[in-house]
């Protein structure tokens, strides 16, 4: 990866934070609910306390200025104040996104470590009984909408048998001081183990729902490629040395099929953005997906701009990791 | 010479949709110690799926049938896998067409060769500092039998950072690194310019010599067998229908396929004149009818033809599978 190509990756991001600045703005200008109604609620004010209201927000200013103000201060890196915290975005959201990015980490490896052997086990054992029940479940984990798939796994596990929690983040009686703001990394760094399981059973069903359609995809993905390696000439040539079959199936096939596996999981990884504001609203998780849900519903501007800018750069930043990981698992291709 | 590899009877079938597809029907193969084997005959013959059954690398929906295949007396179809994969790569290894495909493209080159030696040489040291050099310098050994220059610095490198002809080199010295028995090269110059199919064949032909094995050369190129093999075999729609000396039999083809093969070679001599194909094509082998299979091309055929046809004696150590060799006395 030359320098040029990252500073051409990097120059590309600036259209692209521009045209989602721009649509995400007029989308919500666009919304019917007026934020400051919102958030005068049944209180009686007077005519002028509510215009003091809607000065002190910057609502007066016709919406093409506020545009401009907005992009005017986020490139100085200024987000504006949230509405309803009476804080700066930023600090808003930094506080949040921890638990998004934990709960994400742990669903893409969830993911990874379903998908990739039941894929080449499918792979191997192409058109058996175990290949089709696995076609069938990806197809059910693609389509299950992940709001009733959470739901469903709540009144399994937790309502019907009680062994998982039913949402949060940790119990109140586990709670402890952060550190990375990481639970699962802070309960074994401040050596809490019984916190740390409590983190562990809270996160699993957030997880598993979250990383679902990842799994089916992946798990395709990974089937098919490894299909289609598995009648290279080079695996042939590999059984023809008298190579273990392990070795033939995970140091030659494997690394190869891996290829297109790895890149769409990173890839896939951006749609975790998405899928996260449904399941941290199922599941009571207090990350950034919630918070941006809470947003739209409070009219709350500043903090949804913000957080589908982050979103924004998280994405294309995924897709620039997806063909950095690309090249280096493939000898052949230099970017 | 006794023999290395026998072949008796040997059947393979393909499954298909269509139906069965007889691909190998009834093969014997000699291939005796030392010699250089040639197996000709054009694509669907027969002649790599032969070699694959030979190796146990026959792949579902095919299947061998029928057969025995003896190597070194020991009836190769009997082994267990793990008894089979013993076998290759150590006492019969394998080149492939093309080496751009058959290397691992997400493998560095020194570690292809590097695992055949872990899996069959017996004469490395049991474990650690001392097996890893013994195998690094084998690796390098062998990259500087077929000619790869500063081979220490390129075991480092992959496939595509090599030349056509350098690929075709590299998969030699993986097939040859445990000092196989018998090489099996199929189609090693196809891929190849001509220039690099001459420097390669030579190659295989020196280190033959050097190392005292048997080499099975797989082909359609009747010019690259009377250079480079003792004898020849030549295969049509899934049989042998002619073996012998090479000379012999290119000098006298008893079988009309042969003598077809033979005369569609364009030869400076005959510049400015048509070159001769054989008319028609390669029958269907679904419900292939017992008949002599090369009767609906055969210039001389007749309705004996229609029958059966056996392999029969043509002349001192030869063989053809044609019933005109009963009429005209050898």
């Amino acid at each position: 990866m030359s320098l040029g190509k990252l500073i051409e990756r990097l120059l590309q991001l600036v259209p692209v934070l521009l045209g989602v600045s721009l649509i995400v703005f007029v989308m919500m200008a666009l919304t019917p609910g007026d934020p400051v109604q919102i958030m005068i609620g049944d209180q009686n004010i007077t005519p002028e306390q509510e215009q003091a209201l809607r000065h002190g927000l910057g609502l007066d200013r016709p919406i093409v200025e506020r545009f401009f103000v907005f992009i005017g201060n986020a490139l100085q890196g200024d987000f504006g104040q949230s509405f309803y915290h009476r804080r700066p975005v930023a600090d808003v959201i930094v506080e949040r996104l921890p638990a998004t990015i934990e709960l994400s980490l742990v669903a893409l490896i969830v993911a990874l470590v379903t998908a990739i052997p039941l894929g080449v086990l499918a792979a191997i054992r192409k058109n058996s009984i175990f290949d089709k029940l696995a076609t069938v479940g990806s197809l059910l984990g693609v389509s299950l909408p992940g709001f009733w798939f959470g739901i469903l796994l709540i009144m399994l596990f937790a309502v019907q048998w009680h062994i998982l929690p039913v949402s949060g983040r940790i119990g109140y009686s586990s709670e402890i001081e952060t550190i990375t703001g990481f639970l699962l990394i802070d309960t074994l760094l401040r050596g809490n183990l019984p916190a740390f399981w409590d983190a562990v059973k809270h996160i699993l069903l957030p997880a598993i729902t979250l990383g679902l359609p990842m799994t089916a995809i992946l798990m395709r993905v990974t089937r098919t490629s490894m299909l289609e390696v598995l009648r290279q000439d080079y695996v042939t040539f590999a059984d023809a040395k008298g190579l273990s079959r392990t070795r033939v199936l995970f140091r030659h096939a494997l690394k190869n099929a891996l290829i297109p596996t790895v890149s769409v999981a990173a890839i896939e990884t951006g749609s975790l953005l998405g899928g996260n504001m449904i399941v941290e609203t199922v599941f009571g998780w207090p990350g950034l997906g919630r918070l941006v849900v809470e947003s739209i519903f409070l009219r709350n501007y500043p903090l949804v701009q913000a957080a589908v800018l982050l979103y924004a750069v998280i994405y294309v930043g995924l897709n620039f990791f997806a063909d950095i990981l690309y090249t280096v698992l493939n000898p052949r291709v230099k970017l | 010479m006794s023999a290395l590899l026998e072949v008796r009877g040997l059947r393979t079938v393909f499954h298909t949709r269509a139906g069965e597809v007889w691909a190998v029907d009834g093969v014997d193969v000699e291939v005796r110690r030392g010699e250089c084997l040639g197996i000709v005959g054009e694509s669907g013959s027969g002649k790599s799926v032969t070699f694959a059954s030979v190796m146990g690398l026959v792949r579902s929906p095919g299947r061998v049938a029928e057969g025995e295949i003896l190597f070194e007396g020991r009836d190769l179809r009997a082994l267990s896998v793990r008894e089979m994969r013993a076998v290759r790569g150590k006492e019969i290894a394998m080149t492939m067409q093309d080496a751009l495909t058959a290397l691992n493209p997400a493998l560095t080159v020194g570690e292809q060769i590097s695992e055949v030696l872990e899996a069959h040489d017996e004469t490395l040291p049991a474990r650690g500092q001392a097996r890893r050099a013994a195998i690094r310098a084998k690796s390098v050994e062998m990259l500087g039998l077929v000619g790869i220059p500063s081979a220490e610095s390129r075991l480092r490198q992959y496939p595509h950072e090599f030349s056509g002809g350098m690929r075709q080199r590299i998969m030699i010295a993986i097939a040859l690194a445990c000092r196989p028995k018998l090489l099996i090269a199929d189609e090693p110059t196809t891929a190849l310019d001509v220039t690099i199919q001459a420097q390669v064949l030579e190659l295989i032909t020196e280190i033959r010599g050097r190392l005292g094995m048997s080499v099975v050369l797989i082909t359609h190129d009747l010019g690259v067998v009377a250079e480079h093999c003792d004898r020849v075999m030549v295969m049509y729609a899934g049989q042998v229908v002619e073996a012998g000396p090479t000379g012999e039999v290119i000098a006298n083809p008893r079988h009309p396929y042969t003598r077809g093969l033979l005369a569609s070679i364009p030869r400076p001599s005959m510049r400015g004149q048509p070159i001769h194909p054989i008319e028609g094509q390669v029958p269907d082998l679904i419900g292939m009818a017992p008949q002599c299979r090369f009767y609906s091309r055969c210039p001389e055929r007749r309705d004996a033809c229609l029958a059966p046809v056996a392999m029969r004696p043509a002349g001192e150590g030869r063989m053809a599978r044609c019933i005109l060799l009963d009429e005209v006395p050898v």
